[in-house]
C-alpha cells in the first residue's frame, strides 16, 4: 500500500529545499555575479501494485544556475571591446584637453612670437621690440617644452598603468587557477553536482580578466576551464597558469612592453596581441595618439628651428655680423644618434641627419640588417618598407631624401641588428632659443645696392635679394668687399669689377623694361644673389653691391622671417606650422570624438549584454515571492497530507479497539 | 523577457546619471558661451577655428604694421612739407636777386639769408623720429646722413634702402625714403641737359701787326688752365711754311706744315684740350698766344626745353656739346657751331648759323635761347643733367650771390647762374613734390588696405562667433529639456522602486 506519510514527507522536503533555494536566491538579489539557482523536482520511483504503478512523492534532483554560457561569452567579449574604448578615451581626453586649452597651446605661442617678428621688422633698431622678440622666443621654446613633458609625463602614467594591469591580470590568472582546483574537486566530491557558487565565482574572476584583457574559454570535462588570451596564449590550463611581465623596449627603457612567461622561462613578446581591454587601450593610445603627438609637436620644432635659422644665416645683425642659429636642441645637434636594440651584437654606432625639413614625416623608423650587408628602411607608421641600401664601404652615409634625413654607419653591423630612428620625437622636449643678446637678432639684409651719383642714364637697380638656402657663402661675398658694375656701350652690358670679374650683358635697346641676374652665375659663391637691372645706362654709369653696415634701420630680414608664419613649409612644402599643429589638434580631436561615440555604442552594447544575461541568470523580486508563496502552498499543503494520515490510521486503530 | 531586480535598478541609476552628464554639459557651456569645449567636440570646428584665429591675429598684425607706417609717413610728410616751403622762399629770393637794381651788398644779404636757409634745409633733411633714427639715412638710421664736407657741399652717409612693412598677405609698403632718392639724386638744368658758359679762348696775335692772318681758337673747358700761354709761331723760310707749337713752359711741340685755313688741335694725355683753326695769309714770325678765361661777351642762357628726346653725347669722356660763338671781324655776324666736347670736333651733320638774340638754337633735341651779345671765342656748354644734390644746388646759389659783379660780361654770368639755379632749383622742387606724391599715394594705399583688413577682422570674427559661441536659446532650451527628463527619471524612479510583491505579504 503506498505510503501517504512517506509521500506527504518527500512532498514537505522538496517544498523545503526549493524554499531554501528561493530564500538563496532573494538573499542573493544584489549579488554581483551570482545566478539564480532553481532546485530540479522529479517523481519518486512509483510502487508496483496490482492496480498498477501508484506514485511515491517527489524528490529533489539536483540545484542548478540558471545559466548561458553564450551570453556570458559575449558580455565578456563586450566588456572587453568596452574598457579597451574607456581607458583610450580617458587617455585621449586629456591630450585633447591639453592641446585645446587656448592659453597652454602652441598656437598662441607661435603667433606670439611671429607678432613680436612683424614687430621686429617695423621697427628693426628698437632695442625693447628685440627685447620682446627675445622672450617671445624663449616662451616658445618654453611652451614645446612644457607641451612635450606633460606628454611626457602621460607616457609615465601609462607605463605604470600598464604595470598595473599586468599584475592584476597576473592575480586574476592565478585566482582562476586555485578556484578551478576546488571546483574540480567540488564536483567530484558532489557527484557531479556542481558548485554553482564557485562557478559563479569563476565567472566573475572572467570577467574582472577580459576588462583588462580579451580572453577565450574552453571548459574542460572535469569543470575545470581554460583561458586564453591575445594570440591563443595559454594563460590557464587547469590547475596551471602562466604569468605577463612588464620589459623596456629593446629601443628605449621609457617604452614598457609586456612579455609572456611559462614556468619554464621566458615566454614571446605578446604586446601586439593585446589588441582588447584596458591593456589594449593603453597600448593603442601610446601607438595611435601619444606618439604621433609628440612626434608631430617635435616635426613643428624642427621645421620651426631649420627654416628660422636658415633665414636668419641670411641676415645682417646690429654688430654687422652674419645671423647666427636662432634656435637648437640642446645636447643634441646636428647630428643625432640612432637607438640601437640592446639585442644588437655588433659594434656599429648609427647617426642620423635631418636633410630636408619639408620631407619629415611624423613617423618612427627602423633600419634592420639579416645579414650585414644590406639594410632595410622600414616607415613604423604602417610598416612600409622605405628601401634596402647596401653601403659597401664604411663608414657610410645614405640619404634618403623621400623621408628628409639621412643616416650614417661608422662601421659594419652584426647580423641581425637592428636600430630605431626617431627624427622627430625629442625635438620638442629638446627646443631651445640660443639667443640672448638683442644686438644679434640679424633683422637686416646683407647686402646694399647703390647707385653711383656719376650716373647721367636712367639705369636703375632693384630688388636686391639673397635666397636662404641658395646663397651659403654669405661670409665670403661680404669678406670679399663690393662688386661694382660699370656699363660699357662696346659689350653692351655691364662690366664687373671689384670682387667679381666678368660680364653682365645688358642691351639698353632690348632690355630697357628690366633683367634679372643671378650673380652665381659668375661665381657659385655668390649663388642666390639675385637682382634686376632696368633702364637705359649710359656709357660709365655705375652700381655697386657692397656688404651692409650699419642698417641699423632695415628691417628686410625681420620681414623674411616673419613671412615664414604664413609659407606653407611642412609635409612637402603643403603645410605652415599653424597648419600643421591645427592638424595635430584635430587628429587627436576626431580620434578622441570617435572614442567616445564608439565607448557609447560599446557601452549600450554591454549594457544590452548584461541585460541579456541577467534576463536568464538575473533574481527577479516579484518572481521570488511568487516562488515563495508557490512552495509556501505546496509545503501547507503536504503538511495536510501528514494529518489525514494520522487520521486514517487513528480510524483504523478505533475500528479495531471496539 | 525577465528583468532583474537589480539590473532594474542600475539601469534606471544608469539613466539618471547619464542625463546628469549631459545637464552638466549643457550647463558648462552656458556658463562659458561657448560651443566647443574641446576639440573632440567638434574637430573640423576647431582646426577651422585654429585657422580663423591665426588669421585674425595676422590681420591685427597687419593693422599694428600699417599703424606704424602711417606714423613714419605722416612725419616724412611733415617734413618734406617744410622742405617744400623752404624751398619755395629761396626760389623767391632768387628772383629778387635776378633784380638789376641789386648791387653787390644787397646781394650778399640774399647769400647771408640763403645760407641760413640752407643750414635749415640740412637740419630737416637730418630729421629724427620719435626712436632717435634719422628719417633720410635709408638703413643707417643712427648715422647722420647729410654731413658737410671739405669743398663745402654736403656728403650722404646713408645708404639708398627702403624699409617695408607687410599691411596685408601680398601687400608691402615703404615707410620712407632714403636720403639719396629726396634729397641727392637730383637731375640738374632742366632734368635732360644743362647749359653753363665755359671758358672761352682767345688767340692774341703779338708779333706782326700787318699780318692778314686770323685765328681761332676753342678749349676744352678740363684744360683750360692748362693751354693757357700756349704759342705757336709761323716760320715762312721754306714755302708754304710751318707753325710750330709751344706749350707754356716753350717747349716745342712739333709743326706743322701750313694750308690756308689750318687746324691744329692741342692733345692732353689723349684728350683733346684745344683746337685753334688759321686762316688767311701769315707772315714769318707771326705769333699768336692762346688765352683762356671767362666769356668776353653779354650773351646769357634765358631758356632751354627739350624737342622730342636729347640725345647725350660722351666723346673721350667727355659729357656733352659746347657752343661755340665766332665773329672774326667786330662789324661780322655772330655765327656759332655745335661741337662735341670730348674732340672739339663739329657734329655730323655739321650745326651752325648765324646768332640772332632770342631766337632758340636746335641740336640732337635740344633748344637752348640765348639773350645778349656774346664775344667771339664765347662758348656755353650743354651737358647731360647730372646728380646735384639740392645742398650743392643752393650752395652754387649763394657763391654765385658772393662773386662781385663789376662787368657786364660778369652781370651775365651771374644772370646765367641765377637762371641755372632756378632751374634747378625747380628740378629739387619737383623730386620733392614727387616723392611727395608717392608718400602721399602710399598713405592712401595703407588707408585703403586698412578699411579692407578691418572688414576682413570683421569677418573672421563673425565665422569664429558663430562656430565656437553658443546658441544660447538653443542651449536653454536643451537645458529645459534635460532638466525635465532628469526631474522624470528621479519621479520615476522612486515610484517604480516601491513596487514589489513583498509589499502585499503581510
Amino acid at each position: 500500500m503506498p505510503d501517504i506519510l512517506n509521500t506527504g514527507v518527500s512532498g514537505l522536503l522538496a517544498a523545503q529545499r526549493s524554499l531554501a533555494t528561493t530564500s538563496h536566491n532573494i538573499a542573493n538579489v544584489n549579488t554581483e555575479g551570482y545566478s539564480r539557482q532553481r532546485t530540479n523536482l522529479s517523481t519518486r520511483i512509483p510502487e508496483l501494485s496490482g492496480a498498477g504503478y501508484i506514485g511515491s512523492g517527489v524528490k529533489a534532483d539536483s540545484v542548478v544556475r540558471v545559466y548561458d554560457q553564450f551570453l556570458v561569452n559575449q558580455l565578456n567579449t563586450y566588456t572587453s571591446n568596452m574598457h579597451r574604448l574607456d581607458d583610450y578615451h580617458n587617455y585621449a581626453s586629456q591630450v585633447d584637453n591639453l592641446l585645446a586649452d587656448a592659453d597652454a597651446g602652441l598656437a598662441p605661442a607661435v603667433q606670439e612670437f611671429f607678432n613680436a617678428l612683424n614687430g621686429v621688422a617695423d621697427n628693426p633698431s628698437s632695442i625693447p621690440a628685440r627685447e620682446v622678440l627675445i622672450s617671445q622666443a624663449e616662451s616658445l621654446a618654453f611652451r614645446f617644452q612644457s607641451i612635450d613633458e606633460r606628454l611626457s609625463s602621460l607616457r609615465d602614467v601609462v607605463n605604470s598603468s600598464i604595470r598595473d594591469t599586468v599584475n592584476d591580470i597576473n592575480s586574476l590568472t592565478q585566482s582562476i587557477a586555485n578556484i578551478n582546483q576546488s571546483i574540480v574537486l567540488a564536483q567530484a566530491k558532489a557527484g557531479g553536482s556542481p558548485p554553482n557558487d564557485l562557478l559563479d565565482e569563476r565567472d566573475k574572476l572572467v570577467r574582472k580578466l577580459s576588462e583588462r584583457v580579451p580572453v577565450t574559454t574552453v571548459m574542460q570535462d572535469n569543470g575545470a576551464m581554460n583561458v586564453f588570451i591575445g594570440n591563443g596564449q595559454v594563460m590557464v590550463l587547469g590547475m596551471d597558469y602562466n604569468q605577463l611581465e612588464t620589459t623596456p623596449s629593446d629601443y628605449d627603457s621609457f617604452t614598457l612592453r609586456v612579455n609572456l612567461t611559462t614556468k619554464s622561462g621566458a615566454g614571446p613578446d605578446v604586446t601586439d596581441f593585446l589588441n582588447g581591454g584596458s591593456i589594449g587601450g593603453l597600448l593603442s593610445f601610446r601607438k595611435d595618439i601619444l606618439e604621433p603627438a609628440q612626434n608631430s609637436l617635435g616635426r613643428i620644432a624642427v621645421g620651426l628651428a631649420e627654416s628660422l635659422n636658415n633665414q636668419h644665416h641670411q641676415g645682417l645683425d646690429m654688430n654687422n655680423e652674419l645671423g647666427q642659429d636662432l634656435f637648437g636642441f640642446s645636447g643634441v645637434t646636428a647630428q643625432a644618434n640612432v637607438i640601437a636594440s640592446s639585442r644588437n651584437t655588433g659594434a656599429a654606432t648609427m647617426t642620423y641627419d635631418i636633410t630636408d625639413v619639408s620631407a619629415l614625416t611624423t613617423s618612427d623608423y627602423r633600419i634592420s640588417t639579416a645579414d650585414g650587408t644590406n639594410y632595410t628602411l622600414t616607415r613604423l607608421s604602417g610598416n612600409t618598407v622605405v628601401g634596402t641600401y647596401a653601403p659597401g664601404a664604411y663608414p657610410a652615409t645614405i640619404d634618403v631624401p623621400s623621408e628628409g634625413f639621412s643616416f650614417s654607419l661608422d662601421t659594419a653591423a652584426a647580423a641581425g641588428d637592428s636600430f630605431e630612428l626617431r627624427p622627430t620625437r625629442s625635438a620638442a622636449r629638446d627646443f631651445n632659443f640660443l639667443i640672448t643678446d638683442t644686438k644679434q637678432i640679424a633683422a637686416a639684409a646683407p647686402l646694399r645696392a647703390t647707385e653711383s651719383v656719376a650716373n647721367l642714364g636712367s639705369a636703375q637697380i632693384s630688388a636686391l635679394d639673397t635666397t636662404a638656402g641658395a646663397t651659403t657663402n654669405l661670409g665670403t661675398v661680404r669678406a670679399g668687399g663690393d662688386v661694382t658694375m660699370t656699363y660699357d656701350d662696346t659689350v653692351p652690358g655691364y662690366v664687373l669689377g671689384g670682387a667679381l670679374a666678368g660680364n653682365l650683358a645688358y642691351n639698353p635697346a632690348t632690355d630697357s623694361m628690366g633683367k634679372s641676374f643671378d650673380l652665381g652665375a659668375i661665381d657659385p659663391d655668390y649663388a642666390g644673389i639675385s637682382f634686376r637691372l632696368s633702364g637705359k645706362p649710359l656709357a660709365g654709369d655705375s652700381f655697386t653691391i657692397s656688404p651692409n653696415f650699419d642698417g641699423v634701420s632695415d628691417g628686410s630680414n625681420a620681414l623674411k622671417l616673419a613671412a615664414l608664419d604664413g609659407k606653407p613649409i611642412l609635409a612637402g612644402g603643403t603645410t605652415t606650422f599653424q597648419n600643421a599643429y591645427g592638424q595635430m589638434v584635430s587628429t587627436v580631436g576626431a580620434r578622441t570624438h570617435q572614442a567616445s561615440i564608439d565607448l557609447g555604442v560599446q557601452q549600450s552594447m554591454v549594457v544590452q549584454a548584461e541585460m541579456a544575461v541577467e534576463a536568464v541568470s538575473g533574481v527577479n523580486l516579484d518572481e521570488e515571492a511568487a516562488n515563495m508563496l508557490r512552495f509556501q502552498q505546496a509545503y501547507q499543503a503536504t503538511a495536510q497530507l501528514i494529518g489525514v494520515a494520522q487520521s486514517l490510521f487513528d480510524t483504523l486503530l478505533d475500528a479495531v479497539r471496539r | 523577457m525577465r528583468i532583474s531586480s537589480r539590473f532594474f535598478q542600475t539601469l534606471s541609476i544608469n539613466s539618471i546619471l547619464d542625463q546628469q552628464v549631459r545637464l552638466s554639459k549643457t550647463q558648462n557651456q552656458l556658463a562659458t558661451g561657448k560651443r566647443i569645449m574641446t576639440p573632440a567636440d567638434d574637430p573640423v570646428g576647431t582646426s577651422q577655428l585654429m585657422q580663423l584665429r591665426q588669421t585674425e591675429n595676422t590681420v591685427e598684425q597687419y593693422q599694428a604694421n600699417s599703424d606704424a607706417a602711417i606714423n613714419r609717413l605722416s612725419t616724412e610728410e611733415g617734413v618734406l612739407a617744410g622742405v617744400t616751403n623752404l624751398l619755395q622762399r629761396v626760389r623767391e629770393q632768387a628772383i629778387q636777386a635776378a633784380n638789376a637794381s641789386q648791387t653787390n651788398e644787397t646781394r650778399s644779404f640774399i647769400a647771408a639769408e640763403t645760407r641760413q636757409r640752407l643750414e635749415e634745409l640740412v637740419g630737416l633733411a637730418n630729421t629724427k623720429d620719435g626712436n632717435g633714427e634719422y628719417l633720410f639715412a635709408g638703413s643707417k638710421g643712427f648715422t647722420e646722413p647729410f654731413v658737410p664736407n671739405a669743398a663745402g657741399g654736403y656728403d650722404y652717409f646713408g645708404d639708398d634702402s627702403q624699409r617695408f612693412l607687410q599691411i596685408s598677405a601680398g601687400r608691402q609698403v615703404a615707410d620712407g625714403n632714403s636720403g639719396s632718392e629726396v634729397f641727392g639724386l637730383i637731375r640738374n638744368g632742366n632734368g635732360s641737359f644743362v647749359t653753363s658758359t665755359s671758358t672761352s679762348a682767345t688767340l692774341e696775335a703779338t708779333l706782326d701787326p700787318l699780318s692778314t692772318a686770323s685765328a681761332s681758337a676753342t678749349v676744352n673747358p678740363q684744360y683750360a688752365d692748362a693751354v693757357e700761354g700756349y704759342r705757336i709761331v709761323f716760320d715762312n723760310s721754306v714755302p708754304p711754311g710751318v707753325y710750330e707749337l709751344f706749350d707754356s713752359s716753350n717747349v716745342s711741340l712739333g709743326t706743322t706744315p701750313y694750308a690756308d685755313p689750318l687746324n691744329i688741335s692741342i692733345n692732353i694725355s689723349g684728350d683733346a684740350a684745344a683746337a685753334i683753326t688759321l686762316s688767311g695769309v701769315p707772315e714769318n714770325g707771326d705769333e699768336f698766344v692762346l688765352h683762356t678765361g671767362g666769356n668776353a661777351g653779354t650773351g646769357m642762357v634765358t631758356s632751354t626745353s627739350v624737342q622730342g628726346r636729347f640725345e647725350p653725347a660722351l666723346v673721350n669722356g667727355v659729357n656733352g656739346y659746347t657752343l661755340h660763338f665766332i665773329q672774326a671781324d667786330p662789324g661780322d655776324p655772330i655765327t656759332y657751331e655745335v661741337l662735341t666736347s670730348g674732340d672739339l670736333n663739329p657734329l655730323a651733320p655739321p650745326v651752325t648759323g648765324t646768332y640772332t638774340s632770342g631766337e632758340p638754337i636746335p641740336f640732337r633735341g635740344a633748344l637752348v635761347t640765348l639773350n645778349g651779345t656774346p664775344a667771339d671765342g664765347d662758348t656755353f656748354s650743354i651737358r647731360s643733367s647730372e646728380n646735384q644734390n639740392i645742398f650743392q644746388t643752393l650752395q652754387n646759389f649763394i657763391t654765385a650771390l658772393e662773386t662781385p659783379v663789376t662787368s657786364p660780361a660778369e652781370m651775365a654770368e651771374l644772370n646765367n647762374d641765377i637762371n641755372r639755379f632756378l632751374t634747378d632749383i625747380d628740378q629739387g622742387m619737383d623730386n620733392i613734390l614727387t616723392v611727395r606724391a608717392g608718400v602721399g599715394a602710399r598713405l592712401n594705399a595703407i588707408d585703403a588696405q586698412r578699411y579692407i583688413n578691418d572688414d576682413q577682422l570683421f569677418q573672421t570674427t563673425k565665422i569664429i562667433s558663430s562656430i565656437e559661441d553658443l546658441d544660447y536659446a538653443e542651449a536653454i532650451s536643451r537645458l529645459n529639456l534635460q532638466m525635465a527628463g532628469l526631474q522624470a527619471a528621479q519621479q520615476t524612479y522612486l515610484k517604480v522602486q516601491d513596487l514589489s510583491l513583498f509589499n502585499f505579504l503581510r
